[in-house]
């Protein structure tokens, strides 16, 4: 499992590797039952907290993406479609988020982005 | 719990220490702070070397009147100054470990010794500084402690040698059981490998929180003064007065990200931490 | 206390100034013969090994090495008990090896060498009684002085003794001295020998005591 962690991005290192891991799991790089390396091993392989790793996996396995067996460690999860398709939405849906507010920094006014969104629909 | 100081007291003449230090299973827990601050002070007491005037240390749940030869056993030390005495060499401190310890690991040592390319009959004071703080460490590690002490296991070394050593701290923690509590004074790499983090200044523990709290949540707004009128303070910690305005300690980064877009904020780090606390005033 | 011993025994041969003693004291051999040269050989060897435990007390504190010493697990009374029985153990050794030397190849006869040699070793242990917890307590620089200070004093009690001998009190005193030891020569050997043991172990036991006492209080 190929995770690149940067230190000095503002995106928490925890929700790093939730979006790696996520994206990796619906693209199928890390199919149904694949054994997750352990809280220690990827803390050490990531040169980070234990307890930032813990908080990660937590939060996956929260979403249903994976499933820890306690004393025999972490497993992808069966594969949920629609748990897949939510997580798409929720990509959508931060993307978009991501344009309004680079919208409205720049001065936009509501009415401008409408409009602009309703032109590259069309398109 | 593998080691609790509660409200542990020692008094010297120009200085006093007072402090309480819990460290948990399955974590590495840092001690940072200046030299002077009572690092060293603290680590002699959990390692017995001197005696408290207040408080008590538990060590593996046992109160210090249990604290065996036995107990002693199951702690790795490094020590900043101190080790074997620098007329043994490498085959004399084995000899002496093998009989000291019944788990040391003699094969298991010697394997390392020479991945570290650590000479095995030259004397310890002949040894570099980077070669002894490697010493140091793997010996504290070749009997299979369950706690290791290190007391700034990494001063004084080139970052390469520095992040040999923090990786083999890594590998240590990953078997169950264990706990370190490293000190040191260089605050890189206690945020690549702790957990939790005690922030000690003048005797006394001014702060303590989890290591990724402070990557994913603190944060310096660097704002004018214009800015500083305006802006809600019901988050922020610290501040400092700057030539352009303030800088201002917040552990809600995410508050002020979304509702300031436009205000310079930067992670916080250690360092950053320190400074403030050292240099800023609370609001 | 093995792993101490183990220790102290590796850093003393280490030291190369051992060897040269060792060869002068062969040297040494060659020049002086009889009487002279048994009570020389004896002493010296005897007096040279019990006193390598100061030795390693001086290397234990130059580099502070004790300091880490005291994390390991061992008891602070047991580090104490290991320099006595270094100490005793190294000058006996010296003591009989001497000894065994002298009676295989100095003309004398065996029995007066070993009671030459007892009374060196009994010198040794009185000398290390009270130097160890002397230099435990002081280091090894005041051990120093010390060591220095008892031997003066000795010699000048010795030249007191010796020249006030003729006066009243201390003729008085010679005198009840006198009886003590008519009444001491009187008594079986044996007996002497228990009495002078039992003193022995005495002594020991209070050095001990008191060298353990000063290392449980220290702070590292």
């Amino acid at each position: 499992m190929n995770l690149i962690i940067s230190n000095s991005s503002m995106e928490p290192i925890y929700e790093q590797i939730i979006r790696q891991i996520k994206s990796m799991i619906i693209d199928g790089k890390l199919k149904e039952g694949t054994v997750l390396p352990s809280v220690r091993i990827l803390s050490k392989d990531l040169k980070i907290s234990a307890l930032t790793v813990k908080k990660a996996y937590d939060c996956l396995e929260q979403d249903g993406f994976i499933i820890t067996v306690h004393g025999k460690g972490s497993f992808v999860a069966q594969n949920n479609k629609n748990l897949l398709q939510e997580e798409q939405k929720r990509k959508v849906e931060s993307m978009l988020e991501l344009a309004i507010q680079a919208g409205r920094h720049c001065g936009m006014k509501e009415k401008e982005i409408r409009e602009l969104f309703e032109l590259i629909l069309e398109e | 719990m593998l080691l609790e100081l509660k409200e542990v007291q020692k008094h010297y003449k120009d200085f006093s220490l007072n402090c309480s230090i819990q460290v948990k299973e399955g974590y590495v827990t840092g001690l940072i702070g200046a030299n002077g601050a009572g690092k060293s002070t603290t680590f002699k007491a959990i390692l017995g070397l001197i005696q408290i005037e207040g408080g008590t240390i538990e060590r593996f749940g046992k109160s210090q009147n249990d604290f065996t030869v036995q107990e002693k056993t199951k702690i790795g030390t490094v020590l900043s100054e101190h080790t074997f005495s620098s007329m043994m060499t490498i085959k004399d401190v084995i000899a002496v470990m093998e009989a000291m310890y019944q788990k040391f690991n003699k094969k298991q040592f010697l394997k390392k010794c020479e991945v570290y390319h650590l000479p095995l009959d030259k004397k310890i004071k002949d040894f570099s500084t980077g070669m002894k703080a490697k010493f140091k460490l793997l010996i504290a590690m070749s009997y299979e402690a369950k706690l290791l002490i290190l007391d700034e296991p990494t001063v004084g070394l080139d970052s390469v040698t520095r992040n040999e050593l923090l990786d083999e701290i890594r590998e240590y923690m990953c078997q169950e059981g264990r706990a370190i509590l490293i000190s040191s004074h260089i605050s890189s790499d206690l945020e690549g490998l702790c957990d939790d983090l005690y922030f000690m200044q003048e005797g006394k523990i001014l702060f303590y929180e989890e290591t990724d709290r402070i990557l994913s949540n603190y944060a310096i707004l660097k704002v004018s003064e214009e800015q500083y009128q305006k802006i809600d303070k019901t988050y922020l910690w610290y501040q400092k007065k700057t030539t352009y305005g303030y800088e201002l300690l917040t552990k809600e980064r995410q508050y002020y990200q979304e509702n300031y877009p436009n205000i310079t904020i930067e992670k916080g780090n250690i360092d950053d931490i320190v400074s403030f606390i050292r240099k800023g005033e609370t609001i | 206390m093995k792993g101490l011993l183990i220790k102290d025994l590796r850093l003393t041969l280490q030291n190369k100034r051992l060897i040269a003693v060792i060869l002068l004291l062969a040297v040494m051999l060659t020049t002086l013969k009889g009487e002279d040269a048994v009570s020389f050989i004896v002493s010296f060897a005897t007096m040279i090994c019990g006193t390598m435990v100061l030795n390693t007390i001086s290397l234990d504190e130059f580099d502070k090495s004790v300091v880490f010493l005291m994390t390991m697990p061992i008891e602070r009374g047991i580090y104490v008990i290991e320099k006595y029985i270094f100490a005793l153990g190294s000058g006996l050794f010296g003591c009989v090896l001497s000894s065994t030397f002298c009676i295989l190849f100095v003309r004398f006869p065996a029995f007066v060498i070993l009671q030459q040699a007892s009374m060196i070793f009994l010198v040794l242990s009185f000398f290390l009684l009270i130097i160890l917890p002397v230099q435990l307590k002081f280091g090894s620089d005041i051990g120093r002085i010390v060591l220095f200070g008892i031997v003066i004093f000795f010699v000048l009690l010795a030249n007191l003794i010796a020249k006030v001998g003729e006066e009243n009190f201390f003729g008085q005193l010679k005198e009840k001295g006198n009886q003590l030891f008519q009444w001491i020569l009187s008594c079986d050997q044996w007996v002497l020998c228990l009495i002078a043991l039992v003193l022995w172990g005495g002594c020991l036991f209070l050095s001990i005591a008191i060298s353990k006492n000063i290392i449980k209080k220290k702070e590292y």
